[in-house]
């Protein structure tokens, strides 16, 4: 919590929607973590998560006004952003979203040690099974248990109803515990 | 209820520690065999903590102010234009000052604008001094746009203080109204900044930065060769500068200090600033405990740290709030607080000090330093009350302060370092400097070493020379473990602009997701070989 936040959400928006700087540096505040941590897990080094971060947040400021509160959060219009600015990326490197993004927690821990303890699951085999999910599935399992979400939120950023994100979060569960059973874990 | 939504309700409750696994699996008995390994493995995931560096959060932070921050003159009129409704506007406001002006105004047109001309090298005591001074007073009352009115107050302190430095090499007696000019008008210049919109602030509070800095370092030079009768005077004058500057770069990180409208005539800032290490406790509704200090109306715009680490942080007391302007998180997780800063006094029964406008419960048998002296104290918290492991106290050096500053870059040809303070970045000769951290010898490495993580340096006893800002001494923090190189990976300065007129703005959301399994009601896949 920060010492600003008597003013609301909405009032920060609209007054960052007026080219209001400090409004919008508040905004970043309370939405810089949320915004890195989704960036970090789909990008394969802590640098590059800073880099597309930062590339965020000074898009955002650019494209504030035609923002409009018609529905859409504000942390999920960033996040939108965000995941353009991940696809640029991978684009760049030449690579598809779908295999970067399998490579990606791999590749955090090749890149930087560290970052294992960070990223770890209970222990290696769980790490291998959530790389062995399909896409959405994986998505939804990083985003409920490893950003934190809320299902409203996971609903908003990937456009289906939370009703539809339970039930892929139940057949992604259903799926890792196969493949954490038949021990299908390799690579 | 479909086992879908049963799966998800049970997960959030035993998340919200509000039920165990076994409370779920009794309250939905038919479901048990197929929950139970669902749900261990959903709780099994232990949440990660990744989160971005507190140096790399402040320095995108400090980045995007920058960016946000109109260009200078942009959308502006150039200074001395206005209209004729702001006009209108400021004589209804000025009264006595515009009439003051007007007749100052007139004479100056009967004498002749070659008397004004004139009188722009005249000096304190020179008989067309008072016309130059009135030509000031006049422009100063048609400057009606508040950011050109800052910059002027800026450039008339700094203008005293060229012709206190003329006085000196002219062997001249320096004038102590002239050195209260200058505090004058750098406190105008403050209260301008207080008022000014938002989006101008940062650009104001940049430059008044960089001008203080400057006039503390004009202001060593005269110290330098003033008469001991006028040390005093100067040294006030410096004190002034250095609490502008202090204003001016905790405000620039977290511009909500302006709402307690600072003043660099308020000698009590010095005694409210102070430096806070220990493990932050809990940090909720702007009341943080660091190690079992408790501080209340908090204010943080860099946000709040993590809980349960070690953190550095920097403040001002001004009357009943805190304000942060910089918090560093370090590693260690040993209970012990260290808070620093001017002692200002004990209760009656001296069982609370005010360190820095901290509040400190204090055993009863401690002899308390004098009062105005740097403390540094180093303990424990229990109940309240510190059990100290280590207190170091010296004499204030009033107007003898340390500037506070990101290094950024070390000359070892030139002799220079570059700090940045606020945004700008000051160049500062070490040719003559005395270079203290904590008893270790200071290489040109270690320098360069701080340069490469761009950690903050002190530097004291600022001084001008042939236009360059002479530093006398510079502390520096070093530590050993961050100087090695595979320590430390995530230090970015941020210095490249990315192309943010990218093709994806932020409503343009057309991420092309595979649905093939978005529906629910399709077949459950099993693709994953």
């Amino acid at each position: 919590m920060t010492a600003y936040s008597h003013e609301s959400e909405e009032s920060l928006v609209k007054r960052a929607i007026q080219k209001d700087s400090t409004a919008f540096a508040h905004l970043y505040d309370i939405y810089m973590d949320k915004v890195y941590r989704h960036v970090y897990y789909r990008v394969p080094t802590r640098a590059d998560a800073e880099d597309i971060t930062q590339e965020v947040f000074i898009k955002a400021w650019r494209a504030i006004t035609k923002y409009r509160q018609t529905g859409t959060s504000f942390g999920a219009w960033l996040i939108a952003i965000a995941r353009n600015s991940i696809t640029d990326f991978h684009k760049a490197r030449k690579k598809t979203i779908s295999l970067g993004d399998t490579e990606i927690i791999s590749q955090h821990i090749e890149a930087e040690p560290q970052a294992m303890t960070e990223i770890s699951l209970d222990n290696e085999k769980m790490r291998k099974a959530v790389l062995k999910l399909k896409e959405n599935k994986r998505e939804v399992i990083l985003l409920r248990f490893f950003e934190g979400w809320s299902y409203r939120e996971i609903s908003e950023s990937l456009h289906k109803s939370e009703g539809s994100i339970r039930i892929i979060q139940y057949r992604a569960l259903t799926d890792l515990r196969q493949i954490l059973r038949r021990g299908d874990i390799t690579g | 209820m479909k086992k879908e939504d049963i799966l998800a309700s049970c997960i959030d409750e035993i998340k919200a520690g509000k039920a165990t696994v076994e409370d779920c699996l009794a309250k939905y008995p038919g479901f048990g065999d197929e929950l139970r390994p669902l749900l261990e493995l959903a709780t099994g995931f232990k949440e990660p903590t990744v989160t971005p560096s507190l140096e790399y959060k402040q320095s995108l932070r400090n980045r995007l102010l920058e960016i946000m921050a109109p260009p200078v003159n942009a959308g502006r009129k150039r200074p001395g234009m206005f209209d004729f409704h702001e006009l209108l506007a400021a004589v209804k406001k000025l009264n006595f000052a515009l009439t003051a002006a007007i007749t100052i105004l007139l004479v100056i047109v009967i004498a002749g604008g070659t008397t004004v001309y004139a009188s722009r090298r005249s000096l304190p005591d020179d008989a067309l001094y008072p016309v130059k001074i009135g030509a000031e007073n006049i422009q100063l009352v048609f400057t009606l746009n508040r950011d050109a009115r800052t910059r002027l107050h800026l450039t008339l302190a700094q203008r005293r203080l060229d012709e206190m430095v003329t006085q000196s090499d002219l062997g001249r007696d320096l004038n102590v109204s002239s050195l209260k000019a200058v505090t004058t008008e750098i406190d105008a210049a403050l209260k301008e900044i207080v008022e000014a919109p938002p989006q101008d602030i940062l650009s104001l509070l940049s430059q008044f930065s960089t001008s203080t800095l400057n006039q503390q370092a004009t202001l060593g030079q005269l110290l330098e060769a003033a008469p001991e009768a006028i040390h005093l005077a100067l040294e006030q004058t410096i004190g002034a500068t250095w609490r502008g500057n202090l204003i001016s770069q905790m405000a620039y990180v977290n511009p909500d200090l302006l709402e307690s409208s600072p003043s660099v005539l308020d000698e009590k800032i010095r005694m409210g600033y102070f430096e806070l290490e220990g493990i932050l406790v809990s940090a909720e509704g702007g009341v943080w405990n660091i190690g079992g200090l408790v501080l209340e109306n908090v204010n943080s715009s860099i946000g709040v740290p993590p809980t349960g680490h070690r953190v550095d942080i920097e403040g001002l007391v001004q009357g009943d709030r805190i304000f942060i302007s910089k918090i560093d998180r370090e590693d260690g997780t040993d209970n012990e607080i260290s808070i620093e800063g001017v002692f200002g006094g004990s209760s009656p029964d001296g069982t609370i000090w005010y360190v820095g406008g901290i509040s400190i419960g204090m055993p009863e048998d401690v002899v308390p330093p004098p009062e105005g002296n740097q403390l540094e104290l180093l303990g424990v918290i229990q109940d309240g009350i510190i059990a100290i492991t280590r207190m170091e106290t010296e004499a204030g050096e009033e107007g003898k302060f340390a500037i506070r500053g990101i290094l950024v870059a070390v000359n070892r040809a030139e002799n220079t370092i570059t700090i940045s303070i606020a945004g700008n970045e000051i160049l500062i000769n070490i040719d003559e400097v005395l270079i203290k951290g904590d008893g270790e010898v200071v290489t040109w490495f270690d320098l360069e070493s701080l340069a490469e993580k761009q950690k903050d340096i002190q530097v004291d006893g600022l001084y001008m020379k042939d236009d360059l800002i002479f530093a006398k001494v510079l502390y520096i923090d070093i530590d050993r473990e961050q100087s090695e190189p595979e320590a430390e990976d995530n230090e970015r300065n941020g210095d490249d602009e990315p192309d943010g007129d990218g093709e994806h703005n932020g409503d343009d959301e057309d991420e092309d997701e595979d649905d093939e399994d978005d529906e629910p009601d399709g077949d459950d896949e099993h693709d994953d070989d």
